[in-house]
């Protein structure tokens, strides 16, 4: 019996989920339901016009270039000003890969014009051109205390304009293979380029995030899970990458 | 001088490539499926080139995401029915060098190719690899299954691919002909962009079946938005991933009525189906020894090449009836709804490789009778890099049906990504943690041994497992006995 109701944004699932980033929604609903919390998911396409306000959490995912450049009109006209109304209020996000960027000021992809962004991240992307090698393979970011593991597989680089990352990459690329930043949080706000999808593996950023849309419904802090299996695949890709190191 | 070396070369390098191969057999290195290619490539770069001219009835190529092995083999054994030898690229062998290897096997010392009359090239092809083997092998029919999300961290993302096919199939000949999937609307546009060059001969082949079954496209599609204009496209009917009948409602671009269509399709398990199609007009009834839709799909390419190859391929002499009965003598490639028997259990070999191909396969397993439910599912996830490293695309599945639906009684996860599957499979709804129904261990025969005998008496395990994965445990089937050893098998 659900004895509180959350309720996810999930924006553009059809365009914006390259790879496995539904898995993200999965974890998020079914550590809501082991706790007898109900994570209710709202499905918002190009042309839809969500209710962000009566939102506890807004999910976004990665598409290819030509979907990236449908939705950032749409994601900067129809849902912009509600979007970042919410935020302000303290509304949770977490973007990841394509619409990590699409969080940022601008992104300029391989071809064509350069797209604005939301500007909730304070951040820029540049694509340096097909020719140029892709950010690709398993990455490891230390978040705090934590270890985040991941795969990451982008052609644009990231650069933070004078904001906080949200980790520092420990394996891989990150945010532009040269600064060992990876991410990027601002207040409420979380991007990633971290797929595998980020939150099965990573329980407490997952939690983290839980944690987040509860209290906005006035509910306690979360019941710990058993999380040995979700260790034991983190701790195996952990010890893999660390190991090659 | 110089110019005697040049002329020499292609005999250079077929001889180099043989020595290879012998010495790769010896070495204990497999069948010698890429190096010999690669070697006489070293010292004749264009050696597939030099010899695929040589084959006299042209070449076909094969290429797609998903079903590539499965339609070469269905089109060979069309080919051979008509009286042709086709000169085909075995074991997975697809990129350029592959091509190379199958081609200096079938050379002679002296750089020529050593072929019958009735030779025909039939040549698989990877995606990333197809523009260069269109190039070395100018094909006169090029078949296209579908093009579905697959490792992008090898091939990357569909519309660069895409992208790339248009370009290398307008360097096509002129007289080539394309046959495309009508039900995926990537592939279909391959046929209709203006730059491909107007006149191109394509001939479509798809699905038009009372129903479809489903309404709409599952979430995790991928070809969902019209070529033209960008909006998402309506369906009709959907018959798996992206596939289906389909109509832009925003600028009406739409699927074409195709010559070679599939009308009723019914499954006998795993163990065959039967497809009764539609080759321009004349009805044909095919008993397939493979199941599911993916294959009927399968047969439909192959039947669209045959019926392109007809007027393509000179002299060609080709019977409905016969073209039919040689598709029923296809089984199962490898891995692809293999059948062993172990310790008294029914073991089924199901290759899994991407989101749309695992759910069709999990789409079998579900669509079985119910007295064969709760299953034993052993499920091995492996990232080398012929699997793809990255892993999350597992997660694009529909294993909640499965693992919802108390369809399952035990699901052993192993592979050098057990813990994923494993973790994938909780999420699912399966098991809250890995307890007795699902024990996670990572050497593939140590788990199919367990999985086996963890089994009710005469209960069937099925076996879902990535590429490496499979060819791991056919190895170690192999050395037991169970199986011939794969390479072995396909260079027979």
């Amino acid at each position: 019996v659900s004895d509180g109701l959350l309720r996810l944004i999930y924006l553009y699932p059809l365009r914006m989920s390259i790879y496995g980033d539904r898995g993200n929604v999965r974890a998020l609903v079914q550590r809501a339901a082991w706790r007898g919390l109900e994570l209710e998911i709202v499905p918002a396409e190009v042309g839809d016009s969500p209710d962000f306000a009566a939102a506890d959490l807004v999910l976004i995912g990665g598409g290819e270039d030509h979907a990236q450049r449908t939705v950032a009109d749409d994601l900067r006209a129809l849902k912009g000003p509600g979007l970042r109304r919410a935020v302000s209020d303290g509304l949770p996000v977490l973007a990841i890969c394509g619409g990590y960027q699409l969080l940022g000021s601008t992104y300029r992809p391989a071809e064509g014009e350069t797209l604005p962004g939301l500007g909730l991240l304070p951040l820029h992307t540049v694509h340096p051109g097909f020719a140029a090698r892709r950010c690709a393979g398993n990455i490891v970011v230390a978040w705090g205390e934590e270890r985040l593991v991941g795969f990451e597989n982008h052609g644009g680089r990231t650069y933070l304009d004078g904001g906080a990352p949200l980790g520092r990459v420990v394996a891989g690329f990150g945010n532009n293979g040269e600064d060992g930043q990876e991410g990027c949080v601002a207040g409420s706000v979380y991007g990633a380029y971290l797929h595998g999808p980020l939150l099965p593996k990573n329980p407490a950023l997952a939690d983290h995030l839980l944690a987040l849309a509860a209290r906005r419904r006035g509910l306690g802090p979360l019941a710990p899970l058993d999380d040995a299996l979700e260790s034991a695949a983190h701790d195996a890709m952990l010890a893999r990458v660390e190991g090659r190191r | 001088m110089v110019r005697a070396i040049v002329t020499l070369r292609p005999a250079l390098a077929v001889t180099a490539g043989k020595v290879a191969a012998r010495a790769s057999v010896l070495a204990g290195c497999g069948g010698g499926t890429s190096l010999p290619g690669l070697v006489a490539q070293r010292i004749a770069p264009d050696i597939a080139a030099t010899l695929a001219a040589e084959l006299p009835r042209g070449s076909l190529v094969v290429a797609g995401t998903n079903g590539k092995t499965t339609t070469a083999s269905m089109v060979a054994a069309i080919l051979e029915a008509a009286g042709l030898h086709p000169v085909h690229n075995r074991a997975g062998a697809n990129l350029l060098r592959g091509v190379a290897s199958t081609l200096v096997a079938r050379a002679r010392p002296d750089g020529r190719l050593h072929v019958g009359p009735d030779a025909i090239g039939l040549f698989e092809a990877d995606e990333a690899a197809l523009p260069a083997i269109l190039r070395a092998v100018r094909p006169t029919i090029v078949v296209v299954t579908n093009l579905f999300r697959d490792q992008l961290d090898r091939y990357g993302e569909l519309d660069v691919i895409a992208t790339r096919w248009r370009t290398a199939f307008a360097d096509l000949s002129p007289d080539a002909t394309l046959v495309l999937n009508a039900d995926d609307p990537l592939v279909a546009s391959l046929g209709d962009d203006p730059e491909a060059g107007s006149g191109r001969r394509v001939v479509y082949y798809g699905l038009d079946l009372p129903e479809g079954r489903f309404a709409r496209p599952p979430e995790s599609a991928d070809s969902i938005a019209c070529r033209r204009c960008g909006a998402l496209l309506a369906y009709d009917r959907v018959y798996y991933g992206h596939l289906g009948d389909y109509r832009c409602p925003h600028c009406g671009w739409a699927r074409l009525r195709p010559p070679v269509s599939g009308r009723a399709v019914d499954q006998y398990g795993l163990e065959g189906s039967r497809l009764r199609a539609v080759v321009d007009g004349t009805d044909v009834d095919v008993e397939l020894r493979v199941p599911g839709l993916y294959n009927a799909y399968n047969a439909l390419a192959a039947l669209a090449a045959a019926h392109a190859a007809h007027a393509a391929v000179p002299m060609l002499a080709l019977d409905l009836t016969t073209a039919a009965a040689a598709l029923g003598r296809v089984g199962a490639a490898f891995g692809r709804a293999e059948r062993l028997d172990i310790g008294g259990h029914a073991v089924w070999l199901l290759l899994i490789k991407n989101p749309t191909g695992a759910d069709e396969v999990l789409r079998l397993l579900s669509g079985l009778p119910h007295e064969s439910w709760p299953l034993d599912l052993l499920a091995i996830l492996n990232d080398n890099a012929a699997d793809g490293q990255d892993v999350s695309w597992i997660w694009d599945t529909s294993i909640e049906e499965l693992a919802e639906g108390g369809l399952l009684r035990r699901v052993t996860c192993a592979g050098t990504r057990a813990e994923d599957m494993a973790l994938r499979f909780k999420y699912a709804g399966f098991a809250r943690d890995g307890g007795d129904d699902m024990p996670i261990i990572r050497d593939p025969l140590a788990a199919l041994d367990a999985a086996v005998a963890a089994a009710p008496s005469g209960a069937p395990v099925y076996v879902v497992a990535t590429y490496t994965a499979m060819l791991e445990l056919r190895r170690g089937l192999a050395a037991r006995g169970v199986v011939r050893n794969y390479l072995e098998r396909e260079d027979a």
